[in-house]
């Protein structure tokens, strides 16, 4: 028994019902002989990925290492939320634990409210990496870009503007059709981790990425760099000369891990931990005013407004705590069936020929996919052609897009609730929501004070409303935040 | 641009065809679908037959003007059949080909709706195998080399009427050149002479259809509170900001039905959100359709035939089956179906009457519909209220009801205003005769079932939205509080290839094995019901060059 091992916990599988949460963990005893106190149990790597058994000489301190950060986001964190709790610490007695697993699709829905209703013409604006600097479609803002250490702006680091935690990146053939799209929903932090092992690293980017001629220093900065992160509550993240580069190009060529800066574990741990709050009086639970209401994440999102409702609800509606589920991540669901059609019109029956788990490996999946990818094997053919992904056509428009795919990708996430959530005080309403004056399925937060308009409103005036909230706030709250740890540094909403 | 938004507008009444907002609600109907013959073809008889069925047409006004006598004659002549006023109705509805040959802009409509029903059966989990039954290839009419060009309905309370109105229609057609493809009849149960008695407005399975519709916002006439959907009396107010026109009858914009009008607004359920945009001064890719569909509505006809005695056994079965065990001891057929369907035959709500039929619950218009499944509703009308119950542990979250009307939960889509926008008006009606609610043969193995029928402004994010993204997958609506919950057994287009299926009743599992779909379809089409201005003035105009 490696390490690693005696860490996983047992799930019982019914059939068809996929897993159950009804976690039976082996006891310490039974796993080492040791007394319960003495080893807890440990937040395991996302889908309980087994990356970390392959570093030569660093094994057990990666999985240390990455304990400790969960402990830091997840486990710490709760005591500032009085209905959550860890799921390595769950309280005694306090029974099976309920299953509540929001749902979301893969492309971005405000892409989807801007640009919509056809999904080839939203996807196109967010399905090639851009620069860190370049203008945002979906965030319709510039973020800073990477600074070298005279503060002077960088080229290099990029990203994808693909905020529902799935990312994903294209392949084409020489005549600009889609033969391939690789989906992930890694989290950079796990990433971050393996980086402390370089040479664990290089070789995952050569499998995932295909590619043996990839150089370490493909994948770390070559000088000192600061980044303000539009996603981090605290001060602009410092990078040393030497160290791993999150936003490299073949993570930009191969979807390897996350990228877009609000698609972080700590983020979703932050909104997890934020819907334990009540929120509003008189209570607000329906969304998307709980979303305005809470602030927790980016209201035209489906991600962030569906996790939301779904752990505030378990709290204020059921009178439940609630956990992130070990191991924490974000987690590819399935494919949607049958939503392939031909250029005739008939349904594309090799769909889940093309759709293959990439990572954990086939033999380890369980109910967490964090890696795929979309291809039509060698062999499927249409009028006598070996068939493209490209070929294909999705509620009629043909797939000219990896986002048309990331649409029809159900996303999840698994909480887990007990009873015994405590009296909380309601956080009052920071904000409400108001239509888009020109584009009528976009929401504006504005100031839960404002008046939202029968027409809509535009975006310069929802500009203006919130900076004089800001400004109005600024003068009766004390301009010092108090110092933000853990998963409170990342969130969902854009801090400037 | 403000009366873009108007809560409650006013509804163009001759405009709109009456079938849509109001609903014919005729024992008698029938569908006749025409192809206009081979291409090329002189389309000139046919445009000139077009202009000339809009003035047969019963539109809006004309139903409207019906449905207020019949209901006072009916106040003044309790249980009385206005016989006077019975009458027969006719709409009409195109393909896209159908529409393509006639007008060029027809191109302009959304992708979902040109590739119509051939395209769709994928999205929709249709049998998949040639030797299925159900699979396209074994349709009717409405199969990839047979779509129809057009559909005409007629409906009559009376038999003979709706004779001569088919015969009179027929000859129409046919001296314009067009070709009958295929006919279906339609006729509510109770009007079968058999042994005994059908209920009236049940399917064939036993149970009350049509409980549940939305209510349309929006005006008849001029006067303030002339509402097209009455508003009796105040509705209990749930406390999720919809209102209610009866209990249950949710009110929604009327854009979400014809285009033109505002729609329902899906963050806020008193407001309305703007319409649809049409014709090519539009906003890009938002144009649903050309500038003529205006008053127009998408018609989805779904044939779908019903194996009653398959259904009863398996409910025979399952329920012997699951009574054995200790969570389930004492379960008869009548509850399992029941608790399918999330309503007993008689329509009585489950959520109200947990554990036997009410059958005087089931007749009570607006108590059969009065729960949210979110909040506990304080019913003052003598039954047992329903209480809120967001984990299907009274009705379970399969349920077919629940399924694709999750009424006051948030959803994977949002608030409770995010599934009014997802409605549709069913107008079905049953076809074939009835065989004895419970019969467990059918020695003549006659074809029964249902011509689905509904309206809406997108089928894409409508009647699909509701088949493929909630009734087939096994944790929507509503993941974050039933995950895994298992799919609509009703509808039983079951996206996998396998006959096990299960629903949750709370934590307890339902698992059923089905060796055949009991329902399944047999042809159909999707069709656009345009408004009397794009009859008369462009696809019944002569072709300008």
């Amino acid at each position: 028994m490696t390490r690693s091992d005696y860490v996983l916990p047992f799930r019982k599988r019914l059939p068809t019902l996929g897993y159950v949460d009804s976690l039976v963990a082996p006891t310490i005893e039974q796993a080492f002989g040791l007394m319960e106190a003495s080893l807890p149990l440990t937040f395991l790597p996302p889908a309980n990925l087994k990356d970390f058994d392959r570093s030569q000489s660093h094994s057990a301190d990666l999985y240390k290492a990455w304990h400790t950060q969960m402990s830091r986001l997840a486990g710490d964190a709760t005591g500032n939320y009085p209905a959550s709790f860890s799921d390595i610490d769950r309280p005694p007695g306090s029974g099976t634990p309920k299953a509540a697993s929001p749902e979301w699709t893969g492309l971005p829905r405000t892409i989807k409210r801007i640009a919509g209703p056809s999904i080839a013409a939203a996807a196109k604006y967010v399905d090639a990496p851009r620069p860190i600097g370049a203008w945002d479609p979906v965030d319709m803002t510039k973020y800073d870009p990477f600074r070298d250490a005279h503060g002077k702006p960088i080229s290099g680091p990029a990203y994808r503007s693909q905020d529902e935690y799935l990312e994903w990146a294209v392949k084409r053939d020489q005549d600009g059709v889609i033969t391939r799209v690789l989906f992930t929903a890694e989290g950079p932090e796990y990433w971050d981790q393996i980086a402390a092992d370089e040479d664990l690293l290089l070789n995952l980017y050569r499998e995932l990425c295909e590619n043996d001629t990839i150089a370490k220093s493909d994948l770390v900065f070559d000088q000192d760099v600061t980044w303000k992160n539009p996603y981090n509550r605290g001060g602009p993240e410092r990078f040393k000369k030497g160290s791993y580069n999150r936003y490299n190009k073949w993570n930009m060529e191969w979807a390897v891990h996350l990228t877009q800066p609000a698609n972080t574990l700590g983020a979703e741990v932050t909104l997890a931990l934020e819907a334990t709050l009540p929120y509003g009086t008189p209570s607000v639970t329906m969304d998307p005013d709980l979303a305005c209401c809470a602030g927790y994440g980016g209201i035209n999102r489906m991600s962030d407004p569906t996790i939301g409702s779904g752990v505030n609800t378990q709290v204020v509606q059921l009178g439940r705590r609630v956990a992130l589920r070990n191991p924490i991540g974000l987690y590819i669901k399935r494919l949607q069936p049958n939503v392939f059609t031909l250029a005739d019109g008939t349904p594309f029956d090799a769909q889940d020929q093309c759709w293959t788990v990439l990572r954990p490996d086939p033999n380890s999946v369980t109910d967490m996919i964090v890696r795929a990818q979309f291809q039509v094997p060698p062999g499927v053919t249409y009028k006598g052609k070996q068939l493209r992904v490209g070929d294909l056509y999705i509620n009629n428009e043909q797939v000219v897009t990896g986002g048309q795919i990331a649409d029809v990708v159900t996303m999840t996430l698994y909480a887990l609730a007990i009873p015994g959530a405590p009296q909380q005080t309601p956080v009052p309403c920071r904000s409400r929501p108001c239509r888009d004056k020109t584009h009528p399925d976009f929401i504006h937060a504005i100031p839960y004070s404002s008046t939202c308009p029968p027409t809509g409103i535009s975006p310069q005036t929802s500009s203006l409303l919130a900076a004089a909230h800001f400004s109005a706030d600024a003068a009766v709250q004390p301009v010092e935040q108090p110092p933000r740890k853990g998963a409170s540094m990342y969130t969902r909403t854009l801090s400037f | 641009m403000s009366d873009l938004l108007e809560l409650e507008p006013y509804l163009d009444m001759g405009e709109i065809q009456g079938n849509i907002f109001e609903g014919f609600n005729k024992d008698f109907q029938a569908f006749l679908f025409f192809s206009y013959g081979p291409q090329p073809a002189d389309l000139t008889p046919v445009r000139a037959w077009i202009s000339g069925l809009a003035e047969r047409i019963a539109w809006l006004k004309d139903v409207v003007a019906f449905k207020k006598q019949f209901r006072a004659l009916a106040a003044g002549m309790t249980g009385a059949d206005p016989g006077p006023l019975s009458t027969c109705w006719i709409n009409v509805g195109f393909s896209h080909p159908g529409l393509a040959r006639l007008h060029g802009d027809a191109a302009q409509f959304d992708d979902v709706f040109r590739g119509g029903l051939p395209s769709a059966v994928g999205r929709l989990g249709d049998p998949k195998k040639p030797e299925q039954r159900g699979h396209i290839s074994r349709w009717l009419f409405g199969g990839r080399d047979s779509v129809p060009d057009v559909v005409l309905l007629l409906a009559s309370d009376d038999e003979p009427k709706l004779e001569a109105g088919m015969l009179a229609e027929r000859e129409k057609a046919t001296a314009a050149g067009l070709r009958e493809v295929h006919t279906d009849l339609g006729r509510d149960l109770a009007r079968w002479n058999v042994t005994p008695p059908f209920p009236s407005g049940h399917e064939h399975f036993g149970f009350k259809d049509g409980v549940s519709q939305p209510g349309v916002r929006g005006r008849v006439s001029s006067a303030a509170d002339d509402y097209l959907t009455p508003r009796p009396a105040a509705a209990a107010d749930p406390g999720n900001g919809i209102e209610y026109g009866k209990p249950g009858q949710a009110l929604v914009c009327p854009g979400e039905f014809v285009l033109g009008y505002p729609r329902q607004s899906d963050i806020d359920p008193r407001r309305a959100a703007y319409p649809y945009e049409l014709g090519t001064a539009g906003n890009g890719g938002k144009i649903a359709g050309p500038a003529w569909a205006k008053n127009g509505s998408f018609l989805v006809y779904r044939r779908l035939a019903q194996d009653v005695p398959a259904f009863n056994q398996f409910l025979t079965r399952q329920a012997a089956e699951l009574a054995k065990s200790a969570e389930f001891a004492g379960l008869k057929e009548d509850r399992l179906g029941a608790l399918l369907v999330g309503r007993w035959r008689s329509g009585a709500p489950v959520l109200r009457s947990p554990n036997n039929d009410d059958e005087t619950l089931g007749t009570i218009t607006g108590s059969n519909n009065a729960f949210t499944f979110a909040t506990n509703l304080n019913s003052q009308d003598g039954y047992s209220s329903a209480p809120s119950d967001p984990e299907g542990e009274v009705c379970p979250a399969a349920s077919h009801i629940r399924k694709v009307n999750p009424r006051g939960l948030n959803t994977d889509q949002g608030g409770p205003a995010g599934t009014l926008v997802r409605r549709i008006l069913r107008r079905g009606i049953p076809y074939g005769r009835p065989l004895p609610v419970g019969a467990l043969s059918d020695s003549a193995s006659e074809d029964r079932g249902l011509l689905f029928l509904c309206y809406q402004a997108s089928i894409r994010d409508q009647f699909e939205f509701l088949c493929s993204s909630w009734a087939n997958d096994e944790s929507k609506p509503t993941p974050q509080l039933t995950p895994n919950s298992g799919i609509d057994l009703i509808l039983g287009q079951s996206p996998r290839g396998d006959r096990v299926r299960y629903l949750m009743l709370g934590e307890q599992r339902i698992e059923t094995r089905a060796d055949e779909e009991w329902v399944y379809p047999t042809g159909g089409g999707y069709f656009f019901a345009p408004a009397r201005d794009a009859l008369v003035n462009v696809l019944g105009a002569a072709l300008v060059a």
